[in-house]
């Protein structure tokens, strides 16, 4: 395998200067990894964060240290394949996430078709993951958020740093714009197979990299005004000489300005703006097919935050404009394209506080309104998926707006000084949608925006949960169960792939959808060896008419039982190892229960979606970090080795037909057996 | 999911695939019709769905009631040949909006499909491709469309008298002008019945269908990607589809020398 010959990784990590309004947020809502009574004094229920600088302590895929994968090992978080960086939450696919870096959202999270995440850790300092349960400024998501924190410059001092290894570079610069006052920080990463590619006669003509700039500067104006400006890119390529060309990037940016009233209160401004976009093409033989798809969101949001005695108020309002493509296709004189826009606004109102000794509340309500707007074509349906009718609104004109109500509610109620029992109700709402025919996100998804016909995806939650500790906090231990039900959620019409028509809505239907399920975790904190053993016993299901007889069926992203073991063990002050071992028990998958002849063709006969389980898939991870400190800077190596026992885990499973139908197949394709990996890194 | 394999592939990344047992589940047998008339007659096949394991060819069904109505009034009751065929002379006329009745015990199923004009072939060649460090063998087929009307086609590649590839097309790519649909055949130095051998007949067919009927193909051709049935053509839940064409027919004998170097 090509790329399990790269993995010697070079790294340098920059001092953490946090930004340090949204840190301060995150330390007082946000449990923290290794505090035991935070995680049980803790308001907000299902609510998980992962500190940059400890993400060495768990083995990474190709020596990679990246915030999606140490995401996927929490408790209740699943990742979508053996090599995806999307996460899964409780019954919702990635796509009902979101994901802001720096307020702004970012839509497709993966390099290399997922297998490298798009966010470089040497420009973040966290990351707080919301399964569900989100206070009331966090929303456009019908399953959870994920609130990523970029590092901000030193301004001190200048640093510096480069990393070079087989995979790829990195290389890093910070410091002072004007000393004490203002500061920057530029890093920027890139992959550089197609070098190896490129020594090769058969390979030359073929393009494979990605790269990614993450910027961010922030000026202390005096004591009371802070402004930051964020900036981040991403962009991979994939070419077949002059065949194929697959590309795809993020690119989004926000400026934020942080106004502070005395020590209680502050308000934060941020203008932000953020784009996807996809773009394909085929050259072949003659054949030329190109096409591509976007997604665009200038908004501006205001927060604000006040400490009134007991009383902890957030409040703030959010307005922007989308722009969505949905799909533009040319072949040969046919060119089509579906494009829409959209303004989506939204404000609300959270309060924190204590009611008695014992009894923590917070609750919210966020009012969310998204108006499809004029400017392109709108259309009714018929029951088939024809269009009945076409609506040509004006430019700006409001097609409709589609209201909802989002009340938002944790409770934590202390048992004991070891012991408290939470509970938390939670309605959010999404207007971007996508369309997958596979549980994976890849560059032929789709995307659209709530319409005339198509509603907003309405989730509602309720989890409740025992937290636990000993007296010491040596060891704490959680169980939570939740239930979630969404309507309007989407999914492929029979028959329908992503290209059958322009007009996305005559793919889909749209029905309902139902998670359940329970988490257990068990974390030791202190002492030599850490960890945690995590748990989720899950469903997850949906009903559209139209599909699958109209009857309930397992979503794709189904699976029963999902096992977590997480050991990290510091052996002396020269050596820390660790190990993960993640159990996921078999995928809900369609495969046909029969098959009959047409014009000489086996065809197969499928009678119910997702009815089939694949194979269980598991892997050993470990790693083992050798550290060195030097008066000014730190060396350590990096070993590990993903897949320990090499198994060969499900990726896709395909049905093949035998030789003129003497018998069908099914064949399973996975990614990896085992990869080792080395990287060195300085700190300086 | 052929787009997500051939992504994946070209990365190098797909480290192993492998055959895996399914415990494949039972299910109710359903009817398949599988009709056609065109300038020269007509012929229906009705079968049922076989069970994944059974690789049997013999699910025909041979107790069918057969009628074909055309909406100039005329009818036909199309008789029972052998092994699930029903053939008539009733040939088809281009316009002529065609209607198939199907009744077989106590079920009644419905479609119908209006006939097309004749459509016409420019070129057919074959071209050996490199792709990275393989060759691939793929069929370039030319048609020149139809003026003047929306215009959808079936094209099928026989191979010594069985079916080897097929494809379906709509002319918005290029209407009234020149369409081009490509085949992939084999991988140069592939081991197996689906590499062509000196000498092997190709029988190329070439139907133009009315949209019923290709938006029942083109979904069928998209199964690998949806995992789902095609979309009913026939009303009172049968599988498969009816369709009234037109087609012209190629033969060629299928020699490697004769094969192209693409030099793109």
């Amino acid at each position: 395998m090509f790329l399990s010959t790269l993995l010697l990784t070079a790294l340098v990590a920059m001092p953490i200067t946090p930004d340090t309004l949204r840190q301060e947020q995150l330390d007082e809502v946000v449990v923290k990894s290794n505090s035991a009574r935070q995680r049980l004094r803790q308001i907000q229920t299902g609510a998980e964060q992962v500190q940059l600088k400890d993400l060495t302590n768990s083995p990474q895929l190709f020596g990679e240290h990246d915030i999606m994968r140490s995401m996927q090992l929490l408790t209740g978080v699943k990742s979508e394949s053996d090599a995806s960086s999307s996460f899964q939450v409780r019954g919702g696919t990635s796509a009902q996430n979101q994901i802001l870096v720096d307020i702004a959202p970012v839509y497709n999270v993966g390099h290399l078709a997922g297998l490298f995440s798009a966010f470089n850790s040497d420009a973040l300092v966290s990351a707080t993951l919301y399964k569900g349960l989100l206070p009331a400024q966090y929303g456009g998501a019908s399953s959870a958020v994920l609130d990523i924190i970029g590092k901000t410059g030193n301004k001190s001092e200048y640093h510096g740093g480069a990393s070079i290894g087989l995979l790829s570079a990195k290389g890093t610069i910070e410091g002072p714009i004007v000393k004490n006052k203002a500061a920057f920080l530029v890093t920027a990463r890139r992959s550089y197979m197609d070098m190896f590619l490129k020594l090769s006669s058969d390979f030359k003509g073929n393009t494979l990299y990605f790269y990614d700039i993450n910027a961010k500067a922030d000026w202390t104006i005096n004591e009371n005004n802070q402004l930051f400006l964020s900036f981040f890119t991403g962009h991979d390529r994939t070419a077949l000489e002059d065949m194929v060309d697959i590309r795809w990037n993020n690119l989004s940016t926000s400026l934020k300005w942080l106004h502070h009233f005395g020590s209680n209160a502050y308000a934060q401004s941020t203008a932000y703006y953020s784009g996807y976009q996809t773009d394909n093409g085929i050259d072949f033989l003659g054949m030329n097919i190109w096409f591509s798809g976007h997604i665009r969101q200038t908004g501006f949001r205001q927060d604000f935050h006040a400490n009134l005695g007991k009383y902890r108020l957030d409040a703030g309002l959010q307005t922007a404009l989308l722009n969505v493509k949905s799909a533009e296709w040319k072949q040969v004189s046919l060119h089509e394209k579906e494009q829409r826009r959209a303004w989506d606004n939204a404000f609300w109102l959270n309060l924190m506080t204590p009611i008695t000794k014992k009894l923590d509340v917070s609750a919210g309500l966020r009012v969310s309104a998204f108006s499809p707007l004029g400017g392109s074509l709108y259309y009714d349906l018929e029951d088939n998926g024809d269009i009945a009718w076409y609506y040509n609104y004006g430019k700006n004109q409001i097609v409709k707006t589609h209201t909802v109500l989002e009340p938002r509610l944790s409770v934590n109620y202390q048992l004991s000084p070891v012991a408290s029992l939470k509970f938390g109700y939670t309605r959010t709402s999404q207007n971007v949608h996508a369309l997958r025919n596979q549980s994976t996100a890849t560059p032929f998804d789709r995307y659209t925006m709530s319409s005339n016909i198509v509603k907003p995806e309405v989730a509602d939650q309720v989890s409740a949960g025992l937290f636990m500790m000993t007296p010491n906090q040596d060891y704490d231990f959680s169980a939570e169960v939740y239930f979630r039900h969404i309507n309007n959620v989407l999914d492929y019409r029979d028959g329908k792939s992503f290209a059958s028509e322009i007009e996305i809505e005559r793919l889909m239907l749209a029905g309902k959808g139902k998670g359940y399920g329970i988490e257990l975790s068990a974390r030791k904190n202190n002492g030599r060896l850490t960890g945690w053993i995590g748990y989720t016993l899950s469903w997850s299901k949906t009903k559209i008419d139209g599909i699958n007889q109209g009857r309930w069926y397992d979503a794709n992203n189904d699976r029963r039982h999902d096992i977590n073991i997480v050991a990290m063990y510091h052996l002396n002050k020269r050596w820390n190892l660790s190990a993960s071992w993640v159990y996921n028990s078999g995928q809900a998958f369609t495969a046909p229960s029969g098959k009959y002849m047409i014009e000489d063709n086996w065809i197969y006969y499928y009678t119910e979606r997702n009815g089939y389980r694949a194979p269980a898939s598991h892997h050993l991870d470990v790693s083992a970090v050798w550290s060195k400190k030097y008066r000014n800077r730190t060396h350590q190596l990096v070993f590990g080795i993903y897949n320990l026992y090499n198994r060969y885990n499900p990726f896709l499973i395909n049905f093949e037909d035998g030789e003129y139908g003497a018998g069908t197949k099914a064949k399973q394709y996975s990614l990896f057996g085992i990869v080792p990996s080395v990287s060195f890194n300085i700190n300086f | 999911m052929r787009r997500l394999l051939y992504i994946i592939g070209i990365l190098g990344l797909m480290s192993c695939t492998k055959e895996i047992s399914i415990d494949y589940h039972s299910h109710d047998t359903r009817y398949v019709v599988e009709g056609t008339i065109n300038n020269d007659g007509t012929e229906i096949r009705v079968s049922t769905t076989n069970a994944m394991e059974d690789n049997t060819t013999g699910s025909d069904v041979n107790n069918a009631t057969v009628t074909l109505t055309a909406d100039d009034g005329t009818t036909a009751t199309i008789p029972f040949v052998r092994n699930g065929y029903y053939r008539s002379k009733f040939a088809g006329i281009a316009g002529t909006v065609y209607k198939l009745d199907v009744e077989v015990d106590g079920q009644h199923f419905t479609s119908t499909s209006t006939m097309q004009r004749t459509p016409k072939m420019n070129e057919f060649k074959l071209v050996w491709k490199k792709m990275l460090t393989e060759r691939y063998l793929f069929g370039d087929l030319r048609l020149q469309d139809i003026p003047n009307e929306s215009n959808w086609y079936f094209m099928h590649i026989y191979r010594n008298g069985l079916g080897y590839r097929w494809a379906v097309m709509k002319d918005d790519k290029n209407p009234n002008k020149e369409l081009q649909q490509l085949f992939t055949f084999f991988r140069d130095g592939q081991h197996d019945n689906d590499v062509l051998q000196d000498g092997d007949e190709l029988h190329i067919v070439i139907r133009a269908i009315d949209q019923r009927a290709y938006d029942y193909l083109y979904s069928m051709q998209q199964m690998s990607s949806t995992a789902t049935n095609p979309i009913d053509n026939f009303t009172g839940g049968c599988l498969g589809y009816f369709s009234a064409n037109s087609e012209i027919e190629y033969y060629q004998d299928f020699y490697y020398r004769d094969v192209t170097e693409d030099d793109e």
